[in-house]
């Protein structure tokens, strides 16, 4: 057995991996890594299994003894990948030796980060996943936060990669999926109908912010609060994406963590393609919607999809994509 | 019943019914139904008056809908029938009825604590949903005389185990969480054991004894 010591903690790190399904009607929420596009890509890179779990880190990401050697991806935001003294740039993989410390506390922009280790992790599985579910102390490592001194056990695998790729960057999401932060795509919501001219137009024209206050469970947005009078009778199952409009006017997204069920009415959602540009958006960093239909977001996560599985069989290209 | 199939989300569907009655019972089995009936379908959520729907990213959403759509026209007799009650499962539950905010209610719907109490514990519930937090049950049908709103301001730290009313429905707190319901007691009754299994699950029935 080896391990990962903890050596800082990071900012709410937590382990997570691709989520928890079938089990919704239990009021068990999926949950899962925040952006799942890029928690994804860090086990690919690795050849590990795509629900292998990863740390998922904000803000600051932790710093890490290895007490073996081990190949590392780091994915997510744009994050100073400091191994011992070498810089390099995340996006990559990248080999640690035994005793070494990997640094990822600096980020250069972006939210959220992931590392993923060619190794299992001894985490046990609740409902099918090791994902943490704070709110419930459910899954991960004892359904907590990462902290200082924890000590990881893992086991190691085999791994081999071109030494022309080892510490490059490979994946970037922007890249890959041909987006730019400044434009978040969302398609028409159940109640999109029932909102006044003037309150869809100004959701149309409106700067957008991402308020502090938010979390995995959703993402709050700060702008001119768009007031109204719509309202839904009763609270329905709701989604990942699910763009909320309350009484306030500021909207709200729901993220991985987000609840089963809402009552608030529904203005739009952002496909899931669009989910891992949005997570990665910072404090402060602005951003419009863009209104696309049903059939472009449909064909749009088709070729994420796509590119996810190309990506799989040939990471070697120096980024790939679509 | 008149009904109606829209796009939730780019991987859900959302089937309303459009009926005064609350049927939440019949939400369930027809999600039940679905799941077994489609592969495709990863989970259901039955709520009040509808249910979603939710599958894998790379499923044909509109041909999904088409498919369903179809299956419940073929269907509609047979599952709008409401069928017998039976009880599968009744789970009893000590309640103290201790809670912070009882005496409010007691005021607010004008009733002596004693047929609050009574009023609260002599109805048999059922499980109709569960949401917000992992086993979070909506347990339904509240009785009007005691049936009142959310709170305006939530509390931050309800504890886990309160026994709580609001709307049409009354709950148990499985875990120590904000939540904005009027607190009328507290129950050791785990739901939520430390494998994380949920006692309830949608069709329970439910009866609260005033310990």
């Amino acid at each position: 057995m080896s391990y990962l010591k903890i050596k800082k903690n990071g900012i709410a790190s937590t382990i997570q991996d691709t989520g928890r399904f079938f089990f919704r009607e239990l009021g068990i929420p999926v949950s899962g890594a925040f952006d799942k596009l890029s928690a994804q890509i860090a086990n690919i890179l690795l050849r590990n299994k795509v629900n292998t779990p990863v740390i998922e880190f904000f803000f600051s990401g932790p710093i890490i003894q290895f007490d073996v050697d081990v190949f590392v991806s780091v994915t997510g935001a744009n994050i100073n990948v400091y191994v011992d003294e070498n810089l390099y740039s995340s996006g990559g993989v990248y080999f640690i030796k035994s005793g070494s410390i990997l640094n990822l506390s600096k980020f250069r922009n972006g939210r959220v980060g992931y590392l993923a280790v060619r190794a299992t992790f001894d985490i046990k599985l609740i409902y099918g996943s090791s994902s943490t579910y704070i709110p419930c102390k459910l899954g991960g490592l004892s359904g907590r936060y990462l902290k200082t001194s924890d000590l990881l056990t893992i086991n190691p695998k085999k791994y081999t990669i071109n030494k022309n790729v080892l510490n490059k960057k490979i994946f970037d999401i922007e890249y890959f999926l041909k987006l730019n932060m400044n434009v978040i795509p969302f398609v028409k919501g159940l109640d999109w109908d029932k909102f006044d001219k003037k309150i869809t137009n100004m959701f149309l024209s409106q700067v957008m912010e991402i308020n502090k206050e938010s979390s995995r469970m959703g993402l709050r947005l700060k702008t001119t609060n768009m007031y109204h009078k719509v309202e839904r009778k009763y609270s329905i199952g709701v989604d990942e994406g699910i763009i909320q409009l309350p009484k306030n006017g500021l909207p709200i997204i729901l993220m991985a963590d987000g609840q089963i069920t809402g009552g608030y009415p529904i203005i739009g959602f952002v496909p899931k393609y669009g989910l891992s540009i949005l997570s990665q958006i910072n404090i402060g960093q602005k951003f419009k919607f863009e209104l696309i239909s049903l059939d472009v977001a449909t064909k749009n996560n088709k070729k994420m999809l796509r590119g996810i599985n190309k990506f799989k069989k040939n990471y070697n290209l120096k980024y790939a994509n679509f | 019943m008149r009904k109606k199939i829209s796009v939730l989300s780019d991987s859900s569907l959302l089937i309303e019914f459009f009926s005064e009655e609350n049927i939440s019972d019949f939400s369930f089995k027809l999600g039940k139904k679905l799941k077994e009936k489609f592969s495709f379908i990863t989970d259901t959520v039955p709520t009040f008056s509808s249910v979603a729907i939710y599958f894998a990213l790379d499923e044909d959403i509109l041909h999904c809908k088409k498919l369903i759509e179809d299956f419940i026209d073929n269907q509609s007799n047979l599952i709008f029938n409401k069928g017998n009650d039976t009880i599968r499962v009744l789970h009893t539950i000590p309640v103290n009825y201790n809670g912070k905010d009882l005496h409010r209610v007691s005021e607010e719907k004008k009733l002596n604590i004693k047929e609050l109490i009574d009023i609260h514990s002599n109805k048999i519930y059922s499980v109709q949903f569960l949401g917000f937090i992992p086993g979070f049950a909506y347990l339904g049908t509240l009785d009007n005389k005691i049936s009142l709103p959310r709170k305006k301001n939530p509390d931050k730290n309800v504890l886990k185990g309160s026994v709580a009313i609001a709307e049409n429905y009354t709950a148990i707190y499985p875990v120590t969480s904000p939540g904005g319901w009027n607190i009328i007691g507290h129950t050791k009754y785990e739901i939520l054991n430390e494998k994380f299994s949920v006692k309830f699950k949608p069709g329970d029935k439910v009866k609260f004894v005033s310990i």
